[in-house]
């Protein structure tokens, strides 16, 4: 079991290894939290414990008789210290924990970033965008459950735990390790035990849970036709079945730390009886004074506070794994490593120094063969077009014509030089690629435009949207190249983005321009215009364009049509 | 503001519906509280009572084995409260989910015609979940906070009404503070919502677009606003958040100076210094008894306050659910006539209104006859969906007779196929997605209808044939292929009627003639096809054809 365990530790600690490192700059900020944290606990327990010897003492002097003395101002001023230290260090916890924590969420957020925009496009327009937002939102929640609900709660009780212990060694060792073992069961019951049942279970929640989403998501998707059909009912059973399935799951894991809870409720107090028992036998022992047997206990007896909710935050644990192993997996580097593999082709095929060559053409789509030729080349300053049916990788050569994409299968060099060997800022210094989708950016229009070119003057703009013909509308806007265009560029209509992503592609100073689909949704009298006026601008370049239908385009010198996996020229 | 009130007022309505229909639950985990919080003041009284007894007091050995007994039972009753009601607990949060999920879909099943937008779907996650810890934890924890607290005070008053009035002094004080909670509480989630909004906003937004970003080498510009989205968002947070902690820690502050002033007092007056009232008679036992009590009188509001929030988290879930969850049950009108006959489809004086935008079909009369293709034509937002799906029967509407007249097709099968402008592809096998309505067809059924939609070449293509997973996650299906998928699904059920709403939009001219092969497949098989389209290139094909004109029908 023991040897079972180890590695595992190990590599669920390698999960979380580099999260943990992040927080490096708010480490001042936690561990003030932990203290605040620490102090509250520990003048609750001290309240209740100092509570209770003053009134045993205070029993003992008075209607008891006993002949003990009390100074009754010192523990008096003490109660009322614990009470007001418990108050701010309770809030004072929460205050100082919570802004740590909204730092380590930006901390946690820019890291993420950061390992996504490293990743190949190709990535995230592979996957269901809603899915994949929902998992990053939703694994990013719960990470950061780790430091407010597990790791903090955890370590107080038990720093709290072993100092009762250690106050309790100061009048008796052998009561000190009696509640030292009940302690040591209580905290094996409720962390590492649970923190395994969650690991285990926490895979499989998830993985029924995704099942259940997918299902909802076909079942809205197709609701029009389903309910037509009059399949709409099985579906809808379908789904509340696997609804079901979750549930269980996720009853079953909880059933598990219900039981774990349950007994750490008996042990605790339990040892809070025990300890009562052997304070009172100790007294009649003479070892221990009355108000002292009865502290004893109550301080005990105070620690539930701290000691009953840790089954709960350590079930935390397996989400938080989980969740971290996602989003590992998600900014994990990709397998090839384009540096490698541009000395590997180089060395094998001889690149003309002019112009765009393509060395070995093979596309291939989700295991379809789409392309499949051994060299292209297009020579500089020359326009070409390229057609073919929607649906066979027209944009998919285009992404990798433009070096936004790399594969092994090939191989794009630019005036001889390997497309993929070139670092972003080089790449985007001679290639400008227009992609078929406008990626209008949640701003304003000239937030939009600066893309393009970081030192962007209105002059500037106002020439680039004239070429579009968007000047005039911009014009009328009350707040012109400041209008926001809203999320996903809902705020414009599809012609207005398409000419906006052009005018952006106009602000660039490119040798080797593609376009992919440049005027969808473009009405043709405006598209004319457009091709008028930005005719001297595309002269000197190098222009490759993509297209459905020749007719689209303006007048290219070579038009080339895929056609059985070919790129054939036409006349 | 209005929009805003009327969304909570929606909201409550779902969640007193909610709270109606799982009452009993909610009874069942109260109770549970119950026996667990009684057994807690007994564990605490029977641990006084054996500490005043013992510890300068002379307890015989059975008065002494006679209470540790009593003391193992409060104890063990207390772990069973606990694991009742936290096993209530799972069942209700299950039953809460259930519930909302069949409310949910019947919703979605109800507005099928108004396009349910797919973000709907959504709504199965957290919103569903966060409703469960409302009925399971906040309502009862209401009951057990006033409930426990009585009977501590009680126990109080009979043992020392001064040590009773400590208590009950700070009591009429908590509601006020448990409201400046909730307010807070409520507040902190408001703005956490809308800020979550806003960060996820830019962070996801930047990915949505690192296409253009990493085009134009601006992906450090990215990170830095999303750093700075962040930063901001952290800044406004925690000034909500220092409001709601400074009320809730009013409350800590009350219970912590109302146990301290117990303690004194009951010190003081072992000692002797008060003459007044109980404080003179005041007994060990009593003293101890009090002091212990005091913490587990505060103890359920402290516990509902770190409820409180679970309520607002509701009531957020609530009012994203209820737009669905709340509407009524299935419309009768959209019962589908059907007859034996000779196959076709009768359309009368069909009339469509929606609420706010008047009507928007009037008087639509035709008829289509079994192996023809009638052609609906007429501009964008002329009614040509509306028109499909009303017939269709997703769509409420008033129409004198409508009627599919099925020839010889089996009476139980009275299926309509409906193609929405992207056929819904499952994300399942292409096996799957084809026998969707014909559960029943063999393999060469299958093959068979591939090639005469001329899709043959999928088999060869896709990696593992018919059982390639397609649609968003599996294989892609060009927007084409998808369409004679699921043309190929209409050929394998026996609908007899065929409609399909904008077949060719976005296709390019190769693959809209193939599509528009497929539809004459159709045709020839003898179904009555209706297909609503602005592309020419049906005009050739059409047996008839129609002009739909703001709600009008013309004959073309």
């Amino acid at each position: 079991m023991k040897h079972n365990l180890k590695p595992s530790w190990k590599y669920n600690w390698s999960q979380l290894k580099p999260w943990f490192k992040a927080l490096k700059p708010a480490r001042r900020k936690l561990a003030m939290g932990v203290g605040f944290s620490l102090l509250a606990a520990l003048s609750g327990v001290g309240l209740l414990a100092l509570s209770g010897w003053f009134i045993t003492a205070s029993a003992f002097s008075g209607i008891l008789a006993m002949g003990l003395m009390v100074n009754i101002y010192t523990p008096g001023a003490g109660i009322r210290l614990f009470a007001v230290t418990r108050t701010v260090g309770r809030y004072l916890e929460r205050l100082v924990q919570h802004d740590a924590v909204l730092k380590v969420q930006t901390i946690w957020r820019v890291k993420l970033f950061q390992g996504l925009i490293q990743r190949d496009v190709r990535w995230l327009h592979g996957q269901q965008t809603s899915l994949l937002i929902h998992r990053l939102t939703h694994n990013l929640n719960v990470l950061d459950l780790l430091w407010l609900r597990f790791v903090t709660p955890i370590a107080t009780a038990g720093v709290i735990s072993l100092a009762v212990v250690g106050f309790i060694a100061l009048w008796s060792g052998g009561l000190a390790l009696l509640v030292l073992l009940f302690l040591v069961t209580i905290f094996a019951l409720a962390v590492p035990q649970t923190m395994r049942v969650s690991v285990r279970f926490a895979q499989i929640e998830n993985q029924t849970e995704e099942q259940f989403r997918q299902q909802a998501l076909d079942y809205v998707e197709g609701l029009a036709e389903l309910t037509a059909w009059g399949l709409s009912p099985t579906y809808r059973s379908q789904l509340m079945q696997q609804n079901e399935v979750f549930m269980a799951v996720r009853e079953q894991r909880l059933r598990h730390i219900t039981a774990y809870q349950s007994g750490v409720v008996l042990l605790q107090q339990l040892m809070a009886l025990v300890t009562a028992l052997a304070s009172i036998y100790l007294w009649q022992q003479g070892q221990l004074s009355g108000p002292i047997a009865v502290m004893l206990p109550i301080t005990v007896l105070a620690l539930s506070d701290l000691v009953l909710p840790l089954a709960t935050q350590a079930n935390v644990w397996g989400d938080v794994l989980h969740a971290a192993k996602q989003l590992n997996q998600l900014i994990a580097p990709t397998a090839v490593e384009p540096k490698q593999q541009q000395a590997l082709t180089q060395a094998q095929v001889s690149v003309p120094a002019k112009g765009l060559y393509v060395a070995q053409l093979y596309l291939s789509q989700r295991q379809r063969v789409l392309i499949d030729m051994p060299n292209w080349h297009v020579p500089a300053q020359q326009h070409v077009a390229i057609c073919a049916a929607s649906g066979v990788g027209k944009s998919s050569l285009a992404d990798h014509f433009s070096g936004l994409v790399h594969s092994q299968a090939i191989g794009v060099y630019w005036q001889g030089k390997a497309v993929a060997a070139m670092s972003d800022k080089q790449r985007s210094e001679c290639i400008t690629y227009l992609p078929q989708r406008n990626f209008i950016v949640n701003g304003t229009l000239w937030e939009n435009l600066r893309l393009a070119d970081n030192n962007l003057t209105a002059e500037a703009a106002w020439q680039v949207l004239g070429w579009v013909a968007l000047d005039k509308w911009a014009m009328q806007l009350p707040q012109g190249l400041d209008t926001w265009l809203g999320e996903q560029g809902e705020l414009v209509s599809g012609g207005q983005g398409r000419r906006i992503a052009l005018a952006r592609v106009l602000l660039t100073n490119p040798q080797l321009l593609i376009l992919d689909e440049p005027f969808t949704g473009v009405d043709a009298a405006t598209q004319n215009i457009i091709i008028n006026r930005i005719q001297p601008w595309l002269m000197q370049r190098t222009v490759i364009y993509f297209a459905h239908d020749v007719s689209v385009l303006p007048g290219s010198h070579v038009k080339y049509w895929l056609d059985e996996k070919q790129l054939k020229r036409t006349p | 503001m209005k929009a805003v009130n009327e969304e909570l007022k929606q909201a409550r309505l779902l969640l007193a519906r909610l709270l109606f229909a799982l009452r009993n639950d909610i009874r069942m985990v109260t109770l549970w509280g119950v026996l667990q919080g009684v057994a807690t003041v007994a564990y605490v009284l029977l641990l006084a009572w054996l500490l005043s007894v013992t510890v300068g007091g002379t307890a015989s050995l059975a008065e002494l084995s006679a209470l540790v007994a009593a003391v193992l039972l409060a104890l063990v009753v207390r772990a069973i409260g606990f694991y009742g009601q936290e096993k209530s607990v799972l069942k209700l949060n299950s039953n809460s989910e259930r519930l909302a999920l069949q409310w949910l879909t019947q919703g979605w099943e109800n507005a099928a015609g108004y396009s349910v937008a797919s973000e709907q779907a959504s709504l199965v996650g957290e919103p569903l979940q966060a409703l469960g810890p409302y009925f399971s934890r906040f309502q009862p924890q209401l009951w057990l906070a006033v409930v426990i607290p009585l009977l501590i005070l009680m126990i109080v008053f009979s043992l020392d009404w001064i040590a009773g009035l400590f208590l009950l002094a700070s009591a009429p004080l908590i509601p006020i503070f448990m409201a400046l909670v909730g307010m807070g509480a409520e507040r902190v989630n408001q703005q956490h919502f809308a800020l979550m909004r806003r960060i996820s906003g830019i962070f996801i937004d930047r990915l949505r677009n690192l296409t253009v970003l990493k085009l134009f080498n601006q992906t450090e510009l990215a990170k830095n606003e999303v750093q700075r989205a962040s930063e901001k968002s952290q800044q406004l947070n925690m000034k909500t958040l220092r409001v709601a902690f400074l009320s809730s820690a009013v409350l800590e502050f009350f219970s912590a100076i109302a146990i301290a002033a117990v303690a004194i007092y009951v010190g003081f007056s072992l000692l002797g210094y008060y003459e007044v009232g109980p404080a003179s008679k005041m007994t060990w036992f009593v003293g101890l008894a009090v002091l212990m009590l005091a913490p587990e009188f505060f103890q359920p509001l402290r516990t509902l306050s770190t409820y409180y929030h679970d309520r607002a988290t509701a009531t957020g879930a609530a009012a994203e659910l209820a737009r669905y969850a709340l509407s009524e049950q299935p419309q009768a009108t959209l019962a589908k006539h059907t007859s034996k006959g000779a196959g076709n489809l009768s359309v009368r004086e069909l009339n469509v209104s929606y609420p706010g935008r008047g009507q928007v079909l009037h008087n639509i009369h035709f008829t289509a006859q079994a192996g023809s293709l009638t052609w609906l034509n007429g501009a964008s937002g002329a009614g040509k969906s509306t028109l499909l799906k009303s017939i269709a029967g997703l769509i409420a509407h008033e129409a004198q007779h409508l009627a599919v007249c099925i020839g010889a097709a089996p009476a139980e099968n009275e299926a309509i196929a409906y193609l929405a402008q992207t056929p819904f592809i499952a994300n399942a096998s292409l096996k799957h997605n084809l026998t969707l309505a014909a559960p029943s067809a063999s393999q060469a059924q299958l093959e068979n209808v591939l090639a005469e939609v001329g899709l043959a070449y999928l088999l060869q293509e896709l990696p593992t044939g018919l059982a390639t997973s397609v649609g968003t996650q599996g294989t892609g299906l060009s927007g084409g292929e998808a369409r004679r998928v699921a043309i190929a699904r209409v050929l394998l059920s026996s609908a007899q009627l065929v409609l399909l709403d904008e077949p060719t939009a976005g296709l390019d001219k190769a693959s809209a003639e193939e599509v528009l092969l497929a539809i004459q497949r159709l045709v020839a098989d003898q179904r009555i096809v209706v297909v609503a389209s602005h592309d020419t290139i049906f005009a050739a094909v059409a047996s008839q054809a129609f002009t739909l004109t703001e709600g009008r029908l013309y004959e073309a």
